[in-house]
């Protein structure tokens, strides 16, 4: 599947980081859910680790520009964005999986993906070309056309991030994408992702830590509305000893991390 | 089902108001239109909670969907003889009742065979159709306009209550995706 | 604006079910309710006034309907959730819902077109007459409908509950309903419906004005259930209360104190058109599809009622008002309905018109033979207890010019009342006749023409003036 490169995508990056914060802090209601952030991600597939309720959702919904930061800054694609009434051109070059993901149910798959395409505004000629690419990365091509009220959880997961990676975004927000997949689709997810991350800023927020350590190239461990720790799978696994709880050395740095921090 | 109480309430106080306004005869038409309006909105309430629950759960759905049927009969049949003790101190309780039979029949049935989100449709629709239609339509479509001892609306009422009650109590509401 | 998108609106949102329901629905009422679509001499099968005036009555019934489906619609989005996703997209708000505005209206105004099509069909086949006002008038009917999906869309989004859509469909009946209690002002023509006016008449269309306000009024009820259903901001959302404000004001002052006064005569209708030759044979401007089938038997009936002294000289369609149109009256051919033409026969393809009717519902009879009943002239007494005996010496007079004694058939006639009337005055006929021809042949012809000048000045009773030359 060619397609065709813009004029955008030819020019040089004016930025170092697609997703850059400092000092960012995110409000929910009253509660301060991100306390004085700081972070950078580029090119790759980072995962967000942490606790429910740690402000991983929230992390991502700022990202995805549908929540405004409290205060700091959040620079998405070299664009600050906060007071930013205009967010067109950087929303252009996102892609979004929500946690809760809505969809009509009366739409088939491909008829959803085209018009998530058209929301995003991706150049109408390339439009039908970048539907079936996307509806063939996540496996769905042979109900491209069934209605997706036809369709089981895991596969309107799948249909979320086609529609997610539909317009080729710079970075890519995915918020637990692997609820509702089986192992099989959660191996391949893996290898999309690895595949996804090599030309986008990929965040995958999820609670299950295997998923970090076979596909990440890094991981960020958040608790409590702060950034506990931000390295490499081996560098979390490094983090554990034999004392801490889990099954496997991801986990037993994951937990080692989090006590670490609630001790502070 | 408090929520559509109150909007019931509220719709019901806005329509008397205004034919007490336009200083109308409120035992016909207002009144068939208020009746109408309160079983299609009670109609909504009888949408189950979760539809794969209902179909799974080894309850006893029938009396219940009776009860909740009876209480939102009850509910609007009341709240249309509130709107008649204020407006016209007299309360015509025998259309009422025939009345309110055949529309609740008419929703339940709407509710069963369309869905909680279409089923208002029927009762509103007929009740619109006999309020406006021209005098010389014909008893069935005028039912509920009719004089009480009018043979055959009773019969049209009776029949639409039975189909409601019959198809909503044997099915419940259609299982439509939201 | 994208085709494609919207070819998607249109087949899966409810676009797909309003356009088409709206016909059936439309049809089925129309048809159902026979008054409703077919009332007058301006029915909307006869009329292409009539094919725009009379549907109105028909949205009293459907019009909340399209505001509770509106609703339905309007609350797809929170129904579905998707406004997480969305929210995060960079096409404005105004776009997607705009785009779902524009397929919904689309659908309500193919169904609108299907359904006067079906009307045009059939009025294409019976009138030549084609009043520019037509267009006006079936553009507000369009406005009226996109208004209400649009209200009800607006409705849908500012309050997604399920109890929305039957509360909305209730508010648009109950608004619908209130307005046209309004008997005293011009207040009830803000109604979809334009239930004060009945019985439309060929001649008749709505005054220029009042399509005028009435486009003014649902243009802004549209823009303020578009500025609910496509506004992002709240105060934008405030906004919408303003155009119906100014609808009102601007719309108010341009309709007539009195509903029913929004009917007028239209000139171009009611104008003459006469056959070449003479004697002169005219029928107005609506009816001259009818003037080559009438020319013939309108020349048979003026000959044989030549053998009368006085005899009329032209048979011309009369454009009289009749009973509750008497707003205004058309002088051009019978001069009023007190003074009866003597130099014409005056006829007319409306019964409620003082003329001979040419579309006679009781009895169906030849032209010529119903243009020499009474002598050429209209009846007297038409909705007396006892017009039979009227009817029936009518029905002799025409027999005894045309030479031979003709009675109305009664066999197609459905309604018993009809048929009734027809044979107690063929009864009638035949004494009269029987009566008539015992007399000497110019006693007959004095009768004749006795029955022909009491019945221009409806003096005297008419039967007995023929049978018994009474005066």
């Amino acid at each position: 599947m060619v397609r065709a490169v813009g004029a955008a995508e030819l020019a040089p990056t004016s930025y170092a980081a697609e997703v850059r914060a400092e000092r960012l802090d995110i409000r929910a209601g009253r509660r301060m859910v991100i306390k004085e952030l700081d972070l950078s991600l580029s090119t790759g597939v980072h995962g967000v680790l942490g606790p429910n309720g740690a402000g991983k959702t929230t992390l991502i919904r700022a990202m995805a520009t549908v929540q405004r930061p409290a205060g700091g800054t959040l620079e998405l694609l070299g664009e600050a964005i906060g007071n930013r009434l205009d967010l067109r051109a950087v929303r252009r070059q996102l892609g979004y999986l929500p946690q809760e993901f809505g969809y009509y149910k009366r739409f088939t798959v491909r008829e959803f993906v085209e018009y998530l395409a058209w929301l995003k505004e991706v150049p109408k000629a390339g439009v039908p070309d970048a539907v079936q690419h996307a509806i063939e990365r996540v496996g769905l091509a042979d109900r491209a056309d069934d209605r997706l009220k036809t369709l089981s959880g895991g596969m309107i997961r799948r249909v979320g991030i086609a529609q997610a990676i539909v317009n080729d975004p710079r970075v890519l927000l995915l918020d637990e994408p692997t609820v509702g997949l089986d192992p099989a689709q959660r191996m391949s997810f893996r290898e999309l992702l690895q595949d996804l991350g090599k030309q986008c800023c990929v965040v995958v927020s999820t609670h299950l830590v295997e998923d970090v350590a076979a596909a990440c190239t890094e991981v960020l461990l958040v608790d409590d509305g702060r950034l506990v720790f931000q390295g490499t799978p081996g560098q979390l696994a490094e983090a554990g000893s034999a004392e801490d709880v889990g099954d496997n050395p991801t986990e037993r740095g994951y937990t080692a991390l989090l006590a670490r921090g609630r001790s502070w | 089902m408090p929520g559509a109480l109150g909007v019931l309430v509220l719709l019901t106080g806005l329509i008397g108001g205004l034919s007490w306004l336009s200083a109308g005869d409120i035992s016909q038409g207002p009144g068939v239109l208020v009746l109408a309006m309160g079983v299609a909105v009670m109609s909504v309430t009888l949408g189950p909670v979760d539809i794969d629950l209902e179909r799974t759960a080894g309850f006893a759905w029938l009396p219940r969907r009776v009860v909740h049927v009876l209480l939102a009969g009850a509910m609007t049949i009341g709240v249309t003889a509130a709107m008649y003790l204020a407006l016209a101190d007299a309360v015509p309780g025998s259309s009422l009742l025939r009345n309110g039979i055949g529309l609740l029949g008419l929703a339940t049935f709407g509710v069963a065979v369309l869905g909680v989100r279409f089923g208002w449709a029927l009762p509103i629709g007929w009740a619109i159709l006999a309020v406006f239609a021209p005098g010389d339509a014909g008893a069935v479509v005028r039912w509920p306009m009719e004089p009480v001892d009018a043979p055959s609306a009773l019969v049209t009422a009776l029949v639409c209550g039975l189909l409601g009650a019959g198809s909503y109590a044997v099915s419940g509401a259609r299982r439509v995706l939201a | 604006m994208s085709l494609r998108i919207l070819r998607i609106e249109l087949r899966r949102s409810m676009a797909r079910v309003v356009g088409p329901l709206f016909v059936v629905a439309a049809l089925l009422l129309g048809y159902l309710l026979t008054p409703l679509l077919f009332r007058g001499s301006g029915a909307w099968d006869l009329q292409w006034n009539g094919l725009v005036i009379q549907p109105r009555h028909l949205l009293t019934f459907i019009w909340a309907f399209i505001v509770g489906f509106g609703a339905l619609q309007g609350m797809r989005d929170k129904r579905s959730k998707v406004g997480e996703l969305f929210d995060s997209t960079p096409r404005p708000q105004w776009q997607r819902a705009g785009q779902l505005a524009g397929a919904f209206s689309l659908s309500l105004l193919g169904g609108y077109l299907a359904f006067l099509l079906v009307g045009a069909i059939q009025v294409a086949t019976n009138a030549t007459y084609f009043p520019l006002g037509v267009l006006l008038i079936g553009l507000v009917g369009a406005a009226i409908i996109v208004a209400g999906g649009l209200l009800g869309l607006g409705i849908g989004r500012l309050l997604p509950s399920f109890l929305t859509p039957p509360a909305a469909a209730m508010l648009g009946m109950v608004a619908l309903a209130f307005v046209e209690t309004e008997r005293e002002s011009g207040f009830a023509l803000l109604s979809p419906s334009l239930a004060r006016i009945h019985d439309v008449q060929a001649f008749h269309t709505l005054l220029p004005s009042v399509s005028v306000a009435q486009l003014v009024w649902f243009t802004a009820i549209a823009a303020t259930g578009l500025l609910l259903f496509v506004a992002r901001r709240r105060w934008i959302r405030a906004i919408a209360v303003v155009p119906p404000l100014v609808g009102v004001l601007i719309a108010v002052p341009l309709l007539p104190g009195d509903p029913g006064k929004a009917l007028a005569v239209d000139r171009g209708a009611v104008e003459l058109v006469c056959a070449d030759g003479q004697p002169r044979v005219c029928v107005t401007r609506v009816h001259e599809a009818k003037l080559a089938e009438l020319v013939e038997p309108a020349r048979e009936a003026l000959a044989l009622l030549g053998k009368l002294p006085d005899a009329p000289t032209a048979v011309m369609e009369s454009t009289a008002q009749a009973e509750d149109g008497v707003q205004e009256f058309v002088p051009e051919a019978s001069g009023p309905v007190e003074s009866r033409p003597a130099d014409f026969v005056p006829i007319s393809y409306d019964s409620l018109i003082p003329a001979i009717s040419l579309n006679d519902a009781a009895g169906p009879v030849d032209e010529r033979f119903s243009l020499l009943l009474g002598a050429g002239t209209p009846a007297c007494r038409p909705h007396d207890e006892d017009r039979e005996r009227e009817l029936g010496a009518r029905q002799a007079v025409a027999s005894w010019l045309d030479g031979e004694l003709r009675l109305k058939d009664a066999s197609d006639v459905d309604y018993a009342a009809a048929v009734q009337e027809i044979e107690s005055a063929n009864s009638w006929a035949k004494r009269a006749w029987a009566a008539l021809r015992e007399l000497p042949a110019d006693v007959q012809l004095e009768r004749v023409a006795a029955y022909r000048s009491a019945s221009l000045t409806c003096s005297g009773d008419l039967y007995s003036v023929l049978v018994d030359g009474a005066r």
